[in-house]
């Protein structure tokens, strides 16, 4: 949890693990059942769409896919990531949604985190489809599905 | 029952093969009724019919199965020159495979045919079909002996009780056991009249004495509701034919061989089916391949230029010669993989004409050319519709009756002509009729009577543009409304569906003398050489085979030819006035790149001409177009981009957007 760096490929197909992230005080996760991969932003380069949705950053080429990026943040209608922004761990989440890949750009990761599925509770948050508990916490799980 | 689920490959194997089975009938019967009797056509029939048959029993589809043996029965009568192939037994046919067409749709809508069944017409047709041939033959297939059982095992089958269409399931065991050894017998063998009695105690099958009797037996209990097999010995043979208490009496005399039992696949033997995906992924594969190859020649000739006189520079240049060789024969082959033979859908024109000209009382004659000519598979589907409008229109409206055709001076019978072409990068398909030609007086008082347009507006048409009036949704010169066309629903769908596979069509008509469309469809979609723009940071393509020209301009030269009104701008190219739009604005972009000069490309979508200002071109390429469609729409990820098409991967591996100039403008 510390560790702070994540593991990029490791442990992804444990069903109870997601990727913990943390965003202006709140935590969320990912399930790592919906994680297809993540890279590091400032490896990629994003070609910018006119004209689309706020928060749409663009399209990345994913050996050979190409993949539209969604800026997590920006969703959230606080400041948008430019693309020439690389201050922080940035990083692109690509997830698999009703057989569409999508990058999520996140920042402040905290890890992968494994979770107690007994203490799982409903959320009022339509962004999100329950809290999971995990080492002490409670995580906001982002309904990926809903959301998109 | 089960519901046919297209995405299973087994499913989507059977329905495309039951498919081409009943197209294969249907076009035999037609050239029957074309050019007469033709033993070879009968036989064709009945394979047909046959392997329709067996391959609705693996599917438990008894109806299907049930019409099949009919149309079967009838065939073999046929055959057997006991009964005249008369038009009414034509008509029968044709009948019975529109039953078939029915029951296998049924089959992809619900699974269940009870519907049908109930359907008096069906039952009647069966009835009608089995009266023909039974009235002459008389069901009693000849029994052949096989007359001699040495050399043989028996082996016996059980299955559970309560199971139920066990012919079906004897039929499955014979198939399975037939990949491994021959099956000289079974019995009973009745087991095509479908009735489970016979089949109450089990069945006896009659195999090769060398064959692997453990192998037979596990291919058996791959299959569900099987209780038991046992092997008979050849001791109880001899012991005067006592085989099994539960099985009875069975006299050896009583079996009957059945010398086929492999489902007869009709497969052309030098092709292989290949999923939809399979082709997608190895044509994303290629394209993959493609944009490598391009990287590894790029940095040999970097590597080439700093090293002269290095050998394995030398080589490495060798080799990627003929890796850029192999690679684009790959693409060309991949490719050509996904393109269908435009035969799939004027085959089915045939038929359709026979019945339009037998309910209209016209005559026609049908002229198809062309049908090797292929196009993607894509767009196969979306052009069989508008196709069929289009010969039903021309037979409907395009063609005269017999007695005005007489008293005109035109020979009585009515041509209708379809052919294929290859064009410029397109297939150019032509639907020609000798009929009366469209009016365009008609037109004229159409259009003025229903306010389509204005009488000053009306003054400035040329013939082509009132023309494009009978595509407008609602539009119909059509004197009476018929059953088959009138409503004036129907071309406006037809330029809609070819539009949205960027294709285009065209009409020319002479009046009193007939119609003529022409539909110009691309080859393909998947690839397509494009000409790169940067706007900004933004890489665009615009495909290369709609640009009509690139013009550089100074303001002057812009000035003269170009007039700006506050919401619009067109220019004069040759002699069109062209609307003129800038890349800049429609994706609200500011590139600053301020240029003495304005590049200004002129392209044709499909029914317009366009004028693009562009800041700059960047060059061209041959590029793979992913769609973005499943991200484009007011609720979907990317919102309301519909002027992109697709988003390619350009050599040195960054994006460009692929523009749908057809989008560009929405008046």
């Amino acid at each position: 949890m510390q560790s702070g760096e994540l593991r990029d490929e490791a442990d992804i197909e444990d069903a109870n693990c997601v990727l913990a992230f943390q965003f202006d005080q709140t935590q969320f996760c990912i399930a790592c059942a919906e994680i297809a991969e993540v890279v590091r932003f400032k490896d990629v380069t994003i070609q910018s769409v006119p004209r689309t949705k706020t928060g749409v950053l663009g399209f990345f080429n994913l050996r050979g896919d190409v993949i539209p990026v969604i800026d997590f943040e920006a969703m959230w209608k606080t400041h948008a990531t430019t693309l020439s922004d690389q201050r922080r761990h940035k990083r692109i989440v690509v997830v698999n949604v009703n057989g569409i890949q999508v990058g999520v750009l996140i920042s402040g990761v905290l890890g992968l985190v494994s979770v107690d599925l007994s203490k799982t509770q409903p959320t009022d948050d339509i962004a999100c489809s329950a809290l999971v508990y995990a080492e002490g916490k409670y995580f906001k799980q982002l309904d990926l599905a809903a959301w998109l | 029952m089960v519901k046919l689920n297209l995405e299973d490959s087994y499913h989507f194997m059977y329905w495309e093969e039951t498919k081409a089975q009943i197209a294969n009938i249907e076009a035999e019967v037609l050239m029957i009724e074309e050019i007469g009797f033709d033993l070879e056509s009968i036989h064709h029939m009945f394979r047909m019919a046959h392997s329709i048959k067996g391959s609705a029993v693996t599917m438990e589809y008894k109806a299907l199965a049930l019409l099949a043996h009919e149309l079967e029965s009838l065939f073999t009568v046929i055959r057997d020159g006991k009964l005249v192939c008369t038009h009414e037994i034509t008509q029968m046919i044709l009948e019975g495979v529109d039953g078939l067409k029915r029951l296998l749709d049924q089959a992809v809508h619900t699974g269940d045919f009870s519907e049908l069944l109930d359907d008096l017409d069906f039952k009647a047709l069966e009835n009608r079909i089995r009266s023909a041939y039974s009235k002459i033959a008389p069901v009693s297939p000849s029994i052949e002996v096989v007359p001699n059982y040495e050399g043989t095992q028996k082996i016996h089958v059980k299955f559970q009780e309560d199971l139920e269409m066990i012919a079906v399931k004897v039929f499955l065991v014979c198939s399975a056991v037939a990949e491994i050894t021959k099956v000289i017998a079974v019995y009973p063998n009745e087991f095509e009249t479908l009735e489970d009695e016979a089949f109450k105690d089990g069945i006896m099958l009659y195999v090769d004495e060398i064959a692997d009797y453990e192998a037979i037996k596990a291919v058996i209990f791959t299959l569900t509701d099987i209780l038991a097999v046992n092997k008979v010995e050849p001791a109880d043979l001899s012991g005067g034919y006592e085989v099994d208490e539960s099985l009875g009496q069975l006299s050896v005399s009583q079996v009957t061989p059945r010398r086929d039992f492999k489902l007869s696949v009709a497969m052309d033997i030098n092709s292989v089916r290949i999923s939809n995906q399979k082709v997608n992924r190895l044509i994303n594969l290629v394209g993959e391949l493609t944009l490598d190859k391009e990287t590894l020649l790029d940095i040999t000739r970097q590597l080439k230029a700093a090293y002269r006189r290095d050998r394995n520079v030398q080589r490495l240049d060798d080799i990627c010669d003929s890796i850029a060789l192999l690679a684009s024969e790959l693409q060309e082959i991949t490719l050509s993989a996904r393109l269908i033979p435009l035969s799939i859908v004027f085959d089915k024109l045939p038929r359709m004409v026979r019945g339009i000209a037998q309910d209209t009382g016209k005559k026609i004659k049908l002229e198809i050319m062309g049908g090797d000519q292929s196009i993607d598979r894509s767009m196969i589907e979306e052009i069989a519709d508008p196709l069929t409008h289009l010969v039903r229109n021309a037979i409907d409206h395009g063609i005269e009756s017999a007695e005005k055709r007489r008293a005109l001076g035109k020979p009585e019978e009515g041509k209708i002509n379809i052919s294929a072409r290859q064009g410029d990068s397109q297939v150019v398909i032509e639907i020609a009729d000798d009929g009366g030609g469209i009016d365009i007086s008609r037109i004229k008082v159409k259009a003025l009577t229903q306010n389509l347009i204005s009488v000053e507006e009306a003054e400035h048409l040329t013939e082509n543009d009132w023309l494009e009036f009978i595509f407008k949704p609602g539009f119909s010169t059509a004197a009476e409304v018929t059953e088959l066309s009138g409503r004036g629903v129907g071309l406006d769908v037809v330029k809609s569906n070819i539009t949205m596979i960027n294709g285009a069509i065209d009409i020319q008509t002479i009046f009193g003398k007939g119609t003529c469309f022409t539909i110009k469809l691309p080859l393909t979609m998947a690839i397509m050489n494009v000409l790169l723009i940067s706007e900004g940071n933004t890489i665009f393509g615009i495909p290369s085979s709609q640009i009509l020209e690139i013009i550089r301009l100074n303001q002057l030269e812009y000035q003269s030819i170009c007039y700006e009104t506050p919401y619009s701008r067109m220019i004069k190219w040759e002699e069109d006035m062209i609307p003129l739009v800038s890349l800049e604005d429609i994706f609200e972009i500011k590139s600053g790149i301020q240029s003495k000069h304005r590049k200004i490309i002129v392209a044709s979508t499909v029914d317009r001409k366009i004028a693009i200002e562009v800041s700059q071109v960047v060059g061209e390429q041959e590029v793979v177009i992913k769609s973005i469609k499943h991200l484009v729409g007011a609720n979907a990820i990317l919102g309301e981009i519909y002027e992109i098409l697709g988003v390619s991967i350009l050599g040195n591996g960054s994006l460009a957007q692929i523009i749908d100039l057809s989008k560009l403008i929405r008046f």
